[in-house]
């Protein structure tokens, strides 16, 4: 199966055209910029990879990926992997306390192609 | 001299004291009293262990060191039996000392008074020459000086009544109060005397008149009468070694120092009464009478009160107008604080309030310096105000304060800015911020001073009683000395207030610059977060351009273009940011670990190779080079180095990079062909914001922050980062050491 992709960011230009890009590539994906968004979407239906922006207007990313995977387990996803995308990460910095993966803002294009291709790879090895 | 107890000593000869060595004399164990008493010490077991030689005469029973006083004694008086086990029981530590006590012996009246000294109770017999009647007089005469005492005065009016009054009480020819300066020289400030006297008033006495072991003295024993200045000292009789410590006696001999001093003055008679103010000599009473003359002994301690009650008014009344400026100078410096605090700039602030600065510390003028700024208070002048600022900055670090009443004499130190700055000798600096250059400098006008010295204030040498050596200065007539070069003192107080105004000036100026670090920190948050999250979304816009299936080759490289531009931009975010920290001086939180910098270096050579294809780089590494380094930082300056040498190296030659060990450590270096960079360019090369970046038509993007910050890092490490030319390459060199100084040093302390 496709692997479903969640992504939330306020920035409304950001997030609309990654949704784009990534529309472009063929993926599924569906946006939020708020994190209430984001468990509203996920209470429809599930997602398995979570690309989320740190500073969001009511919570942080950090605090809502925990929430986003408990919400995909409601509906039976037992495996999701969660990239953060921030503008806040300083240089050299890789880890951020929920996310599996982390990249600075703005995107470098390179690493996050690989980093998304590996990580669909894996979703689907995993299912 | 054997210590057997049998024997009695005669008085231990004093050793031939001088001037020279006066301040050593041992003054409170003479050895001897003045002649118109007695002293018995006794110890524990009754016998007596001290006696002066005349008891016999005096007292009328005999008593030699090994004798005993108890009931057995025939010869003693019973009341003063009495008196004595009273006075062993408080040496026991039962009981307090008996007061002191009238007594008849041989049909004379005496006052018995009783100390302790040591192990022993000492009992001193001083005969009254006055009756009942006649003292009770004095007691009236002398309630009466204390109730108008009580009032409270000026200073030196309560002195000047006070001489009076003591006069009046004592019959004494001449009363002086002396006060101590600052120097411990003492003036003389209020005078009561025989007419026929000469005025002492407003004379001087060098801090030599009073060696430091009599001023100790005097604190400790505040009232001292030498009844007759002429009379031979009589000895005491003792069996040990060990003279008695007289500090707390009342008979104790005088120095032959001090005789001499008081001959000399043509004295007979002194009685002195201490002004001891939180435990320090403030000042003294001093009597003198041309002929002996004996105080009662009842009248003597009747003039303690007085002074006791004067010293403590004196200290009231000076509480009382420290209060009054403190709390004046205390509601100006918060009036100041404010406005430096909420001020746009410290420097105009302090400006502001200049004036009344000047004032609240006796000043005439003052200055604020900032770099290059000054302003003034008062009619000092601009260029020796530079000079003064620039000598203070020179030659007094730390955050102390500095002080000169007496500038000129600091010549050999300063001497141009004591000659600029003439006619102002007194100078008050307070270090406000050594960084910026911020000084605030209050200076006091020179005060040509006639001081008028009771008698030439030198020592000389001249055949003395007691051989040829410095005496005591045989004239004390008025001798004036006319001193230069020299302000009004900084008081006490006033090096207080200055302190407290600085130290509030730096708190504040922290408070300051804990604002701007906040303020700063919040660009940084704007220039990080919110000035990324819309470079995101051009360059996502780029992207999206780029991919684009609908758009033609045109679009796409258009959305190539806005790329690139945007990951410039980016870097040039990080740049500003990284400034930021160093210039906060944040230090760049450098992460050192054991990294391996050939992988590192082919890594960014690979990048270049593929982001511009059209370089030619060539790479000279071994196998493998660990360093002790931030991985991230260190491809941070190798990227701006190979950067640099692409923008501005020889097209078409090969860029190269070499990297070696060396002993000291690592060294990795850069070349590429061009011509030498010109020599005002290269010294500022590691500088921010160089003029030389705005002019170079091939690095139009760069704000010349890269080699910068590639300093700082390579600084961080604890290496160096060095330019040189070797025709026909430019080479950058990077040294690294070993390791690094552990903790490693905060690499923003090159100030921009």
């Amino acid at each position: 199966m496709q692997p479903d992709i969640l992504l939330v960011d306020d920035n409304q230009d950001a997030a609309e055209l990654l949704h784009e890009l990534l529309d472009m590539q063929g993926h599924a994906v569906r946006v939020a910029h708020t994190g209430q968004q984001a468990l509203a979407l996920l209470a429809e239906r599930p997602a398995h990879l979570f690309l989320v922006d740190q500073n969001l207007p009511d919570t942080t990313g950090s605090a809502l990926v925990p929430l986003l995977r408990v919400a995909a387990a409601a509906h039976g996803v037992t495996r999701s992997i969660a990239i953060a995308i921030t503008g806040m990460a300083m240089p050299g910095q890789t880890t951020l306390p929920g996310f599996d993966h982390v990249l600075g803002k703005p995107l470098d294009f390179n690493a996050f192609d690989t980093l998304l291709a590996r990580s669909l790879a894996r979703l689907q090895a995993g299912d | 001299m054997n210590s057997s107890a049998t024997s009695v000593y005669a008085v231990p000869p004093p050793s031939a004291p001088t001037l020279d060595n006066c301040d050593r004399e041992p003054i409170h164990i003479p050895g001897s009293i003045q002649s118109h008493g007695a002293l018995l010490a006794i110890d524990a077991a009754r016998t007596v262990r001290f006696a002066s030689a005349n008891t016999a005469a005096l007292i009328g029973f005999s008593t030699r060191p090994g004798d005993m006083i108890d009931a057995g004694r025939t010869d003693v008086d019973t009341r003063l039996l009495v008196l004595v086990d009273e006075g062993l029981d408080a040496l026991a530590g039962r009981g307090e000392l008996p007061m002191p006590a009238e007594l008849t012996l041989q049909g004379r009246s005496f006052d018995v008074v009783l100390h302790v000294s040591g192990a022993l109770l000492v009992v001193e017999f001083e005969p009254r020459e006055h009756s009942e009647g006649e003292l009770a007089g004095f007691a009236v005469q002398a309630h009466r000086a204390l109730e108008k005492l009580r009032r409270p005065r000026a200073i030196n009016d309560l002195l000047q009544l006070a001489t009076q009054e003591l006069r009046a009480l004592t019959g004494f020819d001449r009363v002086m109060a002396y006060r101590f300066r600052h120097d411990s020289s003492g003036e003389v400030v209020a005078e009561s005397r025989n007419p026929a006297l000469d005025e002492y008033l407003g004379r001087r006495y060098p801090a030599s008149d009073i060696p430091a072991q009599a001023r100790r003295l005097y604190v400790v024993n505040t009232l001292r009468l030498i009844a007759d200045v002429r009379s031979t000292p009589m000895p005491l009789l003792q069996d040990s070694p060990v003279p008695l410590d007289m500090t707390s006696g009342l008979l104790r001999s005088v120095s032959p120092i001090h005789i001499e001093y008081l001959s000399n003055m043509g004295v007979g008679a002194s009685m002195s009464v201490s002004i001891v103010i939180n435990d320090q000599l403030w000042g003294m009473i001093v009597c003198h009478h041309m002929a002996a003359r004996r105080v009662p002994f009842s009248v003597r301690m009747a003039c303690d009160v007085i002074a006791q009650l004067l010293s403590a008014n004196i200290y009231s009344e000076m509480s009382r107008r420290l209060a009054e400026r403190q709390q004046a100078v205390g509601a100006l410096r918060t009036r100041l604080l404010a406005s430096v605090l909420h001020a746009d700039d410290e420097f105009s602030a302090l400006c502001d309030y200049a004036a009344p600065l000047a004032e609240s510390l006796r000043c005439d003028a003052v200055l604020v310096a900032e770099h290059s700024k000054l302003c003034t208070h008062g009619t000092v002048d601009d260029a020796a105000s530079r000079a003064l600022v620039h000598w203070l900055a020179t030659h007094h670090a730390g955050t102390a304060l500095f002080h000169t009443a007496a500038l000129p004499s600091l010549t050999a130190l300063a001497p141009d800015v004591a000659t600029l700055l003439a006619p102002w000798c007194g100078v008050l600096a307070l270090p406000l911020d050594r960084d910026s250059g911020g000084w605030l400098v209050f200076l006091r006008k020179e005060q040509i001073e006639t001081i008028h010295w009771g008698g030439k204030p030198d020592k000389e040498l001249r055949p003395g009683p007691l051989g040829p050596r410095l005496t005591p200065r045989g004239s004390f007539d008025l001798w004036k000395e006319i001193v230069r070069g020299t302000s009004v003192h900084w008081s006490t107080e006033d090096l207080e207030t200055a302190q407290q105004l600085l130290n509030e000036l730096v708190r504040t100026q922290n408070a300051r610059h804990a604002e701007l670090n906040r303020a700063r920190a919040q660009l940084m948050a704007v220039l990080g977060h919110d000035l990324r999250d819309p470079l995101h979304s051009i360059s996502m816009a780029a992207r999206v351009l780029e991919k684009s299936h609908t758009t033609d080759g045109h679009a796409g490289r258009i959305g190539q273009r806005i790329q690139s531009s945007s990951s410039r931009m980016q870097r040039l975010v990080s740049q500003v940011m990284d400034m930021s920290r160093l210039q906060g001086k944040l230090g760049l939180n450098l992460e050192h670990a054991r990294v391996d910098l050939v992988p590192l270096l082919t890594d960014l050579i690979d990048e270049m190779r593929t982001a511009h294809p059209g370089t030619q780089l060539a790479q000279f590494t071994p196998d493998a080079l660990d360093a002790w380094a931030d991985a991230d930082r260190m491809a941070q300056v190798f990227a701006n180095l190979l950067g640099n040498a692409r923008h501005h190296g020889e097209l078409g030659v090969p860029i190269e990079v070499r990297a070696t060990s060396t002993p000291e450590g690592q060294l990795i270096e850069v070349r590429n062909v061009a011509a030498p960079i010109s020599a005002d360019l290269a010294s500022d090369l590691f500088k921010p914001f160089k003029v030389s970046s705005a002019g170079n038509t091939r690095n139009r993007s760069g704000l010349g922050l890269g080699l910068y910050i590639a300093y700082q890092i390579v600084q961080g490490h604890g290496g160096q980062i060095t330019y040189r030319y070797e025709a026909p390459h430019v080479v950058f060199s990077v040294h690294l050491p070993t390791r690094p100084p552990e903790p490693h040093r905060n690499p923003a302390t090159h100030a921009a």
